[in-house]
């Protein structure tokens, strides 16, 4: 008699992962892990959820509240900003997000210089900063939409990054100029406090790692990349090591990876490669190269990492590129825009991806088992067992353009 | 602000880690045991296991070891906890002064590193060197062990191998050397690595098997003179030594997966295998030495000795000893035999440890309507699951019990005195009073010459040396035991009858009407020492002694009529000292005077089932710190009663509790009795240490189990308990349970009996409703589906079993579909329908598919017996949680939260959703909020509002 039994650990379905929770065979953390790892492969266009279209102008940076996800936050090249509510209080499955705040045109505080970057204070969104087109760095009060503090720098912003780690002393703000300092500002006072010295051009892209609030990378248009503490006042920690001689291609973005340990940074060559910090024999670390380009005209883009889950999103010329950080290769393309995408972020609270660029449009991505399982809210109001007839070959953007929905 | 104050009421069970070594001293063998954050210090003795010390960790035990430093006699206790806090415990001093020290600690943790999928593993060199950890993929860290450091320290070493799956470190190495089975694209591998201690690194790789079996995941490495290793697989057995190696697939250990390894010997040629399905198995290492002092190994040998407890570790203790240490159910001591038993098993249980972990869900009931509440609990997993009734109080264990209806009194007498033990049972009734020997276990009626049987008695007691009185309602008297006749008696001068009557060891006092008297029991005679007048008549009195020591008591205590008060009086002049008002209607009609931790109290039990205490100075008569408890509803009797050698106040009522003292505070506790009317201690020689109990109908002789202590009793299922709801309009609980049964070529069988194959009423979802079958199931669902005639696939089986709330007797079990898990049950009304159903959410579960794409609602009526289907309701997901709601029904699916209601029609209709949600795995509703409880989004509170 021959026994045929299930790989133990390969189980994937939900239930019987709960179950195996329930019984202390199974670590919450390897449950969340195996469901947002799962939510992310699956990721694709949401058809069910919408988000109102207001922006004016190319989208060029996209921001969640850290507190549970629900307050989309858009910068437009045309300096408009707006704040889409992301929950979905309806009662029905299929939903528009609607713009709870906007600064546009004719608002008292609007300002037409174009905008680069707009990030919710990590810890409450009850506060964003905003900068780009100039050397004003603007924090503003997100209930009132009203500005109340304005640093200025003195160099046009390329772009500005706020430690994402919640402590008393996390009020630092990285300001990358087009000069060659990048620019620490205490919002608490206002001031910059010092400037970081080690670049020999213009920096365009700048990141604090997630983990120890006090590290920061930045990168420049010469195609060097350095890793501070923002704590010490001699230069900087490590600087990656280049090949020889070294290639001028500047960088369009850095970020960390969720656990801290690499840096993923994206060149106007449409190169992305991971250096690695720590755990490696050589000092200076170690730089790998994805297998996979991500290309654009677009001298900054905005990318984003899954927190714990090991993937990373890089826009690619009209689509967002899905790559994963244990093999650093592609898991899948979401190719929905139309015009080049500049920024994309991801929520972990509701394993949902955002995405934006040229078309002026916001783009949501989820795995909607939803539909895979054929229903819809209205069809099951009316009564009973309908089956939804999902048309397959229905084109994915009809829903988009769409400003309500027709069905 | 309220705030809230958290106890443990039950300490944690489940057993994550046993080792057994010499810790307390170099001659003692102990077992420690790591229960979650509790560590148990046990000394192993002939007699079995007896416990030495517990001590608790701020921490959950990730993994616990011990090793022997060089020269040294004793074990020390390495920890690593969850939180990567890291110690190591040596025990000093003996007996009494038994003390753990702390020699050295640190915390291990990195800021930065992803936590290894695999768990914590730490290992330890066997010649005490050092520590190894890989608590972070790619890392590897040890903590070297040469120096008295007081601050444990580790540093990392980067490994190439990222999925590490066991380690350990190899015997009869010159430099510690690890062995490690890893997974990589191709499949799993073994290596070593040699460490330099002085330069913190992996230096060389001494040999390494690429390809060993894909699943292989228990590495042992084995000591001197072999310094090989084995490799446990699912199906393999391997022996690898460097240069070669043999390897068998025994087909005894292919039905379930190898979880743990216990040594037997130093040698290294027997091991103790333990798996999932709580088999036991020894694995046999032989060797032959080659002419040249080598050593060849032949086939491992793998043999079958029986079963135990589904084990998380297990160690080997001594003499054919072993300890099981379980998570899934009780922990067991158990003895290998060398003889079979008929079933041809090796293994015999010593003793079994409770164990409630894993808790999936519980209930609190109200099941004798006490007022007090009991927890039943769906604990353990597969063959150890079960049901546990876990209840606050005393329990009596119950020795014998005579029919003797409308018992008035009841006194344990020791009429031989050949030994201290009490023989005879004397009982009161209204007119007479009957006299029972207590004849080993036996019990027949007798009479005593001297002693009064056609009246009824008030008090009777063995007294000064040897005398017994009885008091009834005319006089007292006082009988010898030599010669078993009355040798004296008193009468109240003024021809009263006698109302109520105290007594202790030399002093009696009598109370008719409003005439109060004290006698003194003297060379065998009763003489009256004092005499008052009170303005009310006695209702109640008392002359306990305060202390053992102490022959005459100098204070008695009164309850009077119509003032409704008590007082001290002194004795004997019957002055009083003190009195207190009580207040009310209610007249005192238990008084007694009784003294804890050598603290004195004075309670005094109402009509109404309410009782005052005080404090009492036992030199004046002071009464302080008046409380106030309720006990029952009816007049309440105050016994003093000795049990473990403690002083207990036994209050007789419809709610029996018993009072003691615990840090000099008071503490009442419930006796899960139903109603007693009168109690005596009792210590015969066939019952020890008992207690007669008198009911209404019955005396009842038993044993009280030890104060403070919870009592849990199992109901066995031998399968799993998931889900569990109280039905209290049909006086039964619903189980939601699961076995597993394994496919034949035609249909399943079970694989071992359990609650639900032994039940005689059954019934399925099958056969109730075709149209499930037919339409609901979706395409490609379950085992089924992919492999239907796969012969010995092993397939679960979900059932609803009915219990019985009494005697928790299986009486229906309903088996839902194929692939239907149940995950939700609830007990509700619906709508305007007066009948109570169960409600039970399901998902159809294909191992395949990451989340269920159907499920059900069911609802079913238990009546007469049987549980019949009544409705259901397809959902297009799993129906995580069930919640009534204001006679409706809410329901979270998948990721959407729902509110049915219940038709006239007996249907389910939907009336609203919720989408806001991951996965949304529980709800709680109260009022109109729901609180929905999600996989990832933290908690939402609902309200339904009807517009």
């Amino acid at each position: 008699m021959k026994m045929q039994r299930k790989r133990y650990d390969s189980v994937q379905n939900m239930v019987v992962c709960l179950e195996r929770l329930k019984m202390g065979r199974m670590s919450a953390s390897k449950l969340k892990k195996i469901d947002s790892n799962r939510r992310i492969c699956e990721l694709n266009v949401s058809r069910l959820m919408n988000l109102r279209q207001a922006q004016d102008g190319c989208v060029t940076y996209l921001d969640l509240d850290g507190y549970n996800g629900r307050y989309l936050l858009s910068a437009c090249h045309s300096g408009s900003i707006y704040i889409h509510d992301l929950a979905n209080d309806t009662g029905n499955l299929r939903f528009e997000s609607q713009v709870i705040a906007e600064c546009s045109p004719g608002h008292a505080e609007y300002s037409s210089a174009r905008l680069e970057t707009a990030q919710w204070y990590p810890l409450d969104p009850g506060l964003f900063t905003t900068s780009g087109g100039n050397s004003r760095l603007r924090i503003w009060d997100a209930n009132q939409m009203t500005v109340v503090e304005t640093v200025d720098v003195k160099e046009t912003i390329n772009r500005h990054h706020m430690s994402p780690v919640p402590s008393e002393a996390s009020c630092l703000i990285a300001v990358a100029t087009v000069s060659e300092f990048v620019y620490l500002v205490d919002i608490r006072t206002g001031n910059s406090v010092r400037e970081l010295r080690g670049h020999e051009l213009a920096v365009n892209a700048c990141a604090f790692s997630p983990i120890d609030g006090d590290l920061l990378v930045t990168g420049d248009l010469e195609g060097r990349l350095l890793l501070w503490d923002v704590r010490m006042s001699r230069g900087h920690l490590l600087e990656m090591p280049r090949e020889k001689p070294p290639k001028k291609d500047f960088v369009k973005s850095v970020c960390f990876s969720g656990d801290g340990q690499s840096v993923i940074f994206v060149s106007k060559s449409s190169k992305i490669r991971l250096w690695k910090l720590f755990g490696c024999k050589k000092h200076g670390g170690k730089v790998s190269e994805f297998s996979g380009q991500a290309r654009g005209k677009t001298i900054r883009i905005q990318m984003d990492v899954s927190g714990d889950f090991d993937f990373i999103f890089i826009p690619d010329n009209r689509s967002v590129a899905i790559y994963s950080l244990k093999t650093l290769k592609l898991v899948n393309s979401l190719d929905v825009h139309y015009g080049l995408v500049n920024c994309c972020r991801f929520n972990k609270f509701t394993p949902e991806l955002y995405s934006a660029g040229m078309d002026q449009n916001i783009v949501p991505y989820r795995a909607e088992g939803e539909i895979s399982r054929g229903f819809t809210v209205d069809l099951e109001r009316d009564g009973d067992v309908v089956e939804e007839r999902v048309v397959k070959n229905k084109f994915v953007h009809d829903s988009l353009w769409n400003d309500s929905d027709s069905d | 602000m309220a705030h809230h104050y958290v106890v443990t009421a039950q300490k944690p069970t489940g057993v994550n880690a046993c080792v057994t070594g010499n810790f307390t001293s170099p001659t003692d063998l102990n077992l420690i045991l790591a229960k979650n954050t509790r560590i148990e210090i046990q000394l192993v003795t002939p007699e079995g296991l007896r416990p030495l010390r517990e001590i608790g960790l701020y921490g959950r035990v990730a993994v616990m070891k011990f090793f022997r430093p060089p020269c040294q006699k004793k074990d020390l206790l390495f920890i690593i906890t969850n939180k990567y806090n890291v110690m190591i415990l040596e025990c000093k001093g003996e007996g009494e002064n038994l003390e753990i020290i702390t020699k050295a600690h640190g915390n291990v943790e990195d800021k930065i590193g992803r936590p290894s999928e695999n768990g914590i593993i730490a290992v330890i060199d066997p010649e005490a060197r050092v520590i190894g950890l890989r608590l972070y993929d790619g890392l590897f860290k040890i903590i070297p062990l040469d120096k008295d450091n007081c601050e444990l320290k580790a540093s990392s070493i980067r490994m190439e191998e990222l999925e590490v799956h066991d380690l350990d470190f190899l015997h009869g190495c010159a430099n510690p050397t690890i062995i490690l089975i890893h997974q990589d694209q191709n499949g799993r591998h073994m290596k070593t690595h040699e460490i330099s201690l002085k330069d913190k690194e992996f230096v060389k790789m001494p040999w390494k098997q690429d390809n060993i079996e894909t699943e292989a995941m228990i590495v042992i490495p084995v000591p001197e003179p072999l310094c090989g290793a084995i490799i446990i697989g699912q199906e393999s057995i391997l022996y690898h030594d460097g240069n070669s190696f043999v390897a068998v697939a025994p087909a005894v250990i292919k039905q379930s997966t190898i979880v743990c390894y216990a040594k037997v010997d130093t040698q290294g040629s027997r091991y103790l295998l333990g798996d999932m399905a709580g088999h036991l198995f020894m694995l046999l290492i032989e060797k032959e030495e080659k002419i040249d002092g080598t050593y060849t190994v032949k086939d491992p040998k793998v043999e079958l000795l029986g079963e135990i407890s589904i084990p998380e570790s297990i160690t080997y203790l001594d003499n054919g000893v072993l300890f099981i240490g379980s998570r899934l159910g009780d922990s067991q001591l158990i003895k290998l035999n060398k003889i079979p038993d008929e079933n041809g098993s090796y293994v015999s249980v010593m003793e079994s440890f409770m164990n409630l972990a894993p808790i999936t869900d519980m209930v609190v009931v109200d099941l004798e309507k006490q007022g007090q509440d009991q927890v039943i609990t769906c604990s353990g997993a597969f063959k150890e699951g079960s049901l546990r009734i876990i209840r606050n109080g005393i329990g009596i264990q119950e020795h014998a019990s005579i029919d003797l209806p409308g018992i008035k009194g009841i006194w344990a007498l020791n009429i031989n005195k050949e030994n201290h033990f009490d023989n005879t049972l004397v009982m009161s009734f209204v007119g007479h009073t009957r006299v029972l020997t207590l004849n080993g276990e036996e019990v027949e009626e007798t009479e005593i010459p001297g002693f009064l049987s056609d009246q009824q008695t008030f008090y009777c007691s063995n007294v000064g040396l040897n005398e017994i009185i009885q008091v009834t309602s005319v006089l007292a008297r006082l009988i010898s035991l030599k010669s078993k006749q009355l040798i004296s008696e008193w009468r109240p001068p003024s021809g009263k009858t006698i109302s109520v009557v105290a007594c202790n060891n030399s002093q009696v006092l009598c109370a008719a009407g409003c005439e109060l008297y004290y006698l003194e029991i003297t060379n065998e005679e009763l003489v009256q020492k004092g005499f008052a007048t009170l303005e009310y008549e006695v209702a109640c009195l008392d002359i306990s002694p305060l202390s053992d020591d102490q022959d005459k008591v100098e204070f008695a205590a009164i309850g009077l009529w119509t003032d409704i008060s008590a007082r001290i009086l002194r004795l004997p002049s019957l002055e009083e000292v003190n009195r207190e008002f009580f207040g009310g209607e209610i007249i005192p009609r238990s008084i007694l005077m009784a003294a804890f931790d050598g603290k004195c109290y004075l309670l005094c039990a109402l009509g109404d089932g309410s009782m005052f205490y005080f404090s009492l100075n036992k030199t004046t008569g002071q009464l302080t710190d008046k409380k106030k408890v309720t006990i029952g509803t009816q007049p309440t009797v105050l016994k003093t009663f000795k049990t473990h050698y403690t002083m207990n106040v036994f209050a007789c009522s419809d709610q029996p509790t018993v009072i003691y003292s615990s840090n000099q505070k008071l503490l009442f506790s419930n006796v899960n009795l139903k109603e007693v009317n009168n109690m005596c201690s009792l210590n015969a020689e066939a019952y020890p240490d008992s207690l007669a109990i008198a009911s209404d109908s019955a005396v009842t002789i038993g044993t009280m189990d030890e104060i403070q202590k919870l009592h849990i009793r199992t109901v066995p299922l031998g399968e799993t308990p998931r889900r569990i709801a109280y039905q209290e309009s049909t006086q039964t609980f619903g189980v939601a349970t699961m076995r597993i049964d394994q496919q034949e070529s035609v249909g399943t069988s079970p694989i071992r009996p359990s609650a639900s194959t032994q039940v005689q009423s059954t019934s399925s979802s099958g056969s109730s409703s075709g149209f499930a079958q037919s339409v609901n199931k979706p395409v490609g669902v379950g085992v089924a589906a992919t492999g239907q005639h796969e012969y010995g696939l092993e397939v679960e089986v979900h059932n609803l079993l009915v219990i019985d709330q009494h005697t928790f007797e299986v009486l229906h079990a309903h088996q839902l579909l194929q692939s239907e898990y149940a995950l939700s049950l609830t007990s509700t009304k619906l709508g305007d329908d007066p009948v109570t159903y169960y409600v039970v959410g399901t998902a159809f579960v294909n191992p395949d598919e990451s989340e269920p794409k159907q499920g059900r609602i069911v609802i079913l009526q238990f009546q007469d017996g049987k549980l019949t289907q009544v409705a259901e309701k397809d959902t297009k997901g799993a129906c995580y949680s069930l919640v009534s709601f204001n006679g409706k029904l809410v329901a979270s699916i998948n990721s959407t939260v729902r509110l049915f209601e219940w038709t006239a029609e007996k249907e389910l209709r939907l009336e609203c959703s919720h989408f806001n949600n991951i996965i949304a795995l529980y709800t709680k509703s109260k009022g109109d909020f729901i609180l929905v409880g999600d996989l990832m989004r933290s908690i939402a509170l609902l309200q339904h509002k009807v517009y």
